[in-house]
């Protein structure tokens, strides 16, 4: 009996030995439904059209669904590839030709055999008439904006109808976006360099839609006649809101709106097949609820802001990517001149009561601002030292962005001497008082202004900036009615060449120019350049001219440049093939799937 | 009761129009601008150019007043209350989408503060000063102070983060392809009915685990306040000269609270009923956002913040109605539960 208990308790001991040393108790979890991705993220969809989507985060499920003509590698946005077209149009293969008049026409060769997610057939009438019923129905992705402006010069297609009445509008949308044997000819009244990025913008807003599927779901027929009814889409009276279709590696399966997208595998992808069955972009009310799903391994990934870090960090299981570079660049914009009855100015003249409503209009005032402000400060408050200093408009990581181009950094001699220049030397002695605005519960806005505000009071006692909240909605209200002496804006180019940034910033017609009352400056010295810069093939033309508006952005200072984005994301380590694009936190599903490594 | 029921009954419409008509002008103070960032979605994602005079004219904002009110009202007649963009979908719809989920929620915390109330109630007043009655008053000094989100937190981090019991949302995954997918019937929205009548006892038990958590922190503190209520009340009516008369006849101690007593002392018990239900609401904001539960608080949340006044408006007309009728049906109890009540 001893004996066979003996036994017993060796058997016991032996197989807890074992398992300790091979690491049994300490196996990884198993994955749960291996197959199917779930992304928690705070950002509900605004609409399934991609032609309508305004917001980056929502494109996302247009880039898992819909090809682009042209695309980019993976990670790599400055290198443009062919999608559905075959070939990349350049000057050299001819796809590209330039008129003595500047008219230029640009042809991208349809690739056969791709299919659509019901079946269907890719033909080059299809990628046509996604083109002509996004302009026509006014689609209100900035993509198409640029679009629209610069193949029928007009804001909109209803701009166009405005001015030259329908029958010649539809003459030219007919003219300029037209199908030649098994190619689509885009015909543009002067070169405009961008217009490759625009398409290659992965799908996003450019997808490429079925006409016949389009036509079934109520959308415009593709005629003359039937034009004007189907323009001026708003979201409650648009077909397409709420289904895709596509030719992407993903197709729709549902939308439970404010609650889930669901996204199935399309087996015949044209670049073969994604590794994953199923994708559920889950939406959720607030990030600590992401956080606990993604810790219990009930989602594979969130996007995490800069404070919800200590959270994931080392959490089991847990693999957090940190400090990833995103297209968005932020600024404190200098207001020229203020809507007279804004109530931000005081009393609206130059004094401890207020300041009148050019008062940025000079710029020893809005130099000594600049070297009021502390990059080193708020990037750490702030993005905890997880941040970049912008170099100017031109973002980092695009071509021809400037590093030598001078910066301002912070230097309060220089503030007080420029201060005191400032308004005929009288602003030191009158001093001034202003309210400076952002919008409730950005931390960076508030953080900004709070470091600008404690080193400016600190300067002069006749110095105040008092700081007031506004909801988002009155935010930006307050920011097109030119109320607000600073707005903090951010700018978010899809399409990674130093003209959109330019354009936006600098240009008469960026918006801008428009809201910091810069017009005049903007239209006599920075748009012949950027036109150029639009219109010029050559890089190193291009280069030059990138660098000369960087210097005068510097010179003329319209903006303190306060920070590059990073962003930061967090998932399961069984999550592979996750790579960075414009916006971290969105995602290409194609590439992804769940093992451990 | 019948004249004055439909009495009340008429005044609706006119109390729903005087209260649209309020909230629309005071939507109406916001500028054009200022009303466009509900179709504008995300604060940092917003680029300059986002063509904002153009949508303003599209949506008709820059419209008079009275104009953009007759508008809405035709359409209300029309049966439309709207379109919201922060729902992405027609007001009516989004209600009828979101309002069963709330009701389910407020049903169940309903379940916990009434009858729980009421007992609980009833037992510390009836057990006057012993342990028992000062555990209740301590515990209701807690649940009252304790606000739902900490205490809605506090469930999370023990019931899900560490135990993994209850999680958050409404239903977990694998339910919600059947819900959403298959050709499971969404009769009434609620999903715990819908479980039932599809016969999914699966789905029913799913959703109950999601629903328990939330219910909880949502009813905490109402039922501090209804216990409360309860017991004071109570102990009031436990000191009546026909409670002692009652006692005298020799009627059990039993028969004397239940019978006699507690009928009398549910009446400011029913009063604070009525104010509760305005408090379930508005419970329901705090407690669906924290539990990430979609229900009518995180659709009005969202309206709000956006400023999208369509769904602001059509949500504070069926609150309006909800107020209303439960102010009815107060009156009509204090009739049932004392005859000296006369309705007219």
């Amino acid at each position: 009996m001893n004996h066979r208990k003996s036994t017993i308790a060796l058997i016991v001991i032996s197989i807890v030995l074992v398992s300790a040393s091979t690491g049994i108790g300490q196996t990884q979890p198993a994955i749960p439904e291996p197959e199917t991705f779930i992304k928690a993220t705070t950002n509900s969809v605004e609409t399934l059209n991609p032609q309508f989507m305004l917001s980056s985060a929502t494109t996302e499920l247009s880039f898992n669904v819909y090809d682009s003509l042209l695309d980019h590698p993976q990670g790599d946005l400055a290198t443009i590839i062919p999608g559905i077209a075959t070939e990349v149009p350049t000057q050299e293969n001819g796809l590209i030709q330039i008129a003595n008049d500047g008219t230029t026409t640009i042809a991208f060769p349809i690739r056969e055999g791709i299919t659509f997610h019901n079946g269907a057939q890719l033909t080059p009438e299809d990628v046509a008439y996604t083109f002509k019923r996004g302009l026509l129905a006014g689609a209100q992705a900035a993509s198409y904006n640029m679009l629209c402006q610069n193949l029928l010069e007009a804001a909109s297609f209803q701009e166009l109808v405005d001015e030259i009445g329908y029958d010649a509008a539809y003459a030219r949308l007919d003219q300029r976006i037209r199908v030649e044997g098994n190619t689509v000819v885009f015909e543009l009244p002067q070169p405009f360099v961008p217009f490759l990025g625009i398409m290659a913008d992965g799908g996003t807003a450019m997808g490429i839609m079925n006409k016949a599927w389009c036509i079934e779901q109520g959308a415009w027929p593709g005629t003359k006649e039937t034009g004007q009814e189907h323009m001026n889409l708003t979201a409650e009276n648009d077909p397409l809101f709420d289904t895709m279709m596509g030719t992407g590696p993903f197709q729709f399966v549902s939308w439970e709106r404010s609650e889930r997208v669901v996204l199935e595998r399309f087996d015949d992808y044209w670049q073969g097949p994604a590794k994953l069955q199923r994708v559920i972009r889950k939406i959720i009310a607030d990030l600590p609820a992401g956080i606990l799903l993604l810790k219990q391994g009930d989602v594979d990934f969130v996007s995490v802001s800069v404070d919800e870090l200590p959270q994931v960090e080392g959490a089991p299981g847990v693999r957090v990517i940190k400090n990833l570079p995103s297209l968005w660049l932020m600024k404190i914009n200098f207001v020229f001149h203020i809507a007279e009855n804004s109530s931000y100015i005081g009393d609206g003249q130059l004094g401890e009561g207020g300041i009148p409503p050019d008062f940025f209009s000079d710029i020893n005032v809005r130099k000594a601002f600049q070297y009021c402000f502390d990059w080193e400060t708020f990037i750490e408050d702030v993005f905890l030292g997880a941040a970049l200093k912008p170099y100017g408009p031109v973002l980092i990581g695009f071509p021809t962005a400037n590093p030598d181009n001078p910066q301002y950094s912070l230097d309060l001699e220089q503030a007080e001497a420029y201060f005191k220049e400032a308004w005929d030397g009288q602003l030191w002695d009158k001093g001034f008082s202003l309210t400076a605005v952002y919008s409730s519960g950005s931390t960076h806005r508030q953080r900004a202004l709070e470091i600008l505000k404690y080193n400016i009071e600190a300067l002069n006692p006749k110095f105040t900036i008092e700081l007031a909240s506004l909801p988002w909605a009155a935010y930006v209200g307050a920011i097109k009615e030119i109320q607000l002496p600073l707005t903090l804006f951010g700018m978010l180019p899809e399409v990674v060449d130093p003209y959109l940034p330019l354009f936006e910033h600098m240009h008469s017609a960026g918006g801008y120019a428009e809201w910091g009352g810069y017009m005049e400056m903007a239209r006599e010295k920075y748009d012949p350049l950027i036109n150029e810069l639009g219109s010029n093939y050559d890089p190193e033309k291009r280069q030059e001219l990138s660098y000369e508006l960087q210097r005068l952005a510097y010179e003329d200072c319209h903006s303190i440049f306060h920070f590059q984005a990073v962003e930061h994301v967090a998932m399961r380590d069984w999550v592979q093939g996750y790579y960075t694009g414009p916006f971290p936190f969105n995602l290409d599903f194609y590439p992804l799937y769940k093992a451990y490594e | 009761m019948i004249a004055y029921i439909l009495r009340r009954l008429l005044l609706l419409p006119i109390v729903m129009f005087i209260l649209s008509a309020l909230i629309f002008s005071l939507v109406m103070f916001l500028s054009p601008y200022e009303r466009l960032a509900v179709f504008i979605p995300n604060a940092d994602a917003v680029k300059s150019s986002i063509p904002y005079d153009e949508l303003v004219s599209l949506y008709g904002l820059d419209k008079p007043f009275y104009i953009q009110y007759y508008e809405w009202l035709k359409k209300v007649f029309h049966g439309n209350l709207g379109w919201s963009p922060s729902a992405r979908m027609p007001v009516l719809d989004a209600i009828a989408r979101y309002f069963p989920a709330t009701v389910e929620l407020m049903l169940l915390g309903g379940l916990i503060i009434f009858p729980g109330g009421i007992f609980l109630g009833t037992y510390a007043a009836t057990h006057h000063n012993r342990t028992t009655d000062q555990a209740a008053r301590v515990a209701t000094i807690v649940g009252v102070s304790l606000p739902e989100f900490i205490f809605g937190l506090f469930l999370l981090v023990i019931f899900y983060a560490w135990l993994g019991w209850f999680p958050p949302g409404r239903l977990s995954t694998w339910a919600e392809d059947v819900v959403y997918l298959s050709s499971f019937s969404r009769y009434t929205g609620m999903i715990l009915v819908d479980a039932l009548l599809n016969g999914r006892l699966d789905i029913f038990l799913d959703a109950l685990r999601h629903l328990i958590l939330p219910a909880l922190a949502y009813s905490l503190g109402l039922l501090s306040t209804m216990l409360r209520m309860m017991r004071s009340s109570l102990l009031e009516t436990l000191h009546q000269d026909y409670v002692t008369t009652a006692r005298a006849k020799g009627l059990l101690e039993r028969v004397v609270i239940t019978k006699h007593a507690r009928r009398n002392a549910l009446l400011p018990v029913v009063t604070l009923g009525g104010t509760l239900v305005a408090k379930m609401l508005g419970g329901a904001v705090i407690v669906e956002t924290v539990f990430n539960y979609r229900g009518m608080g995180m659709f009005i949340v969202t309206a709000a913040q956006g400023l999208d006044f369509s769904a602001i408006l059509g949500v504070s007309l069926l609150i309006g109605l909800i107020i209303i009728l439960t102010n009815l049906v107060i009156d009509m109890l204090y009739a049932l539960l004392d005859p000296r009540i006369r309705l007219g």
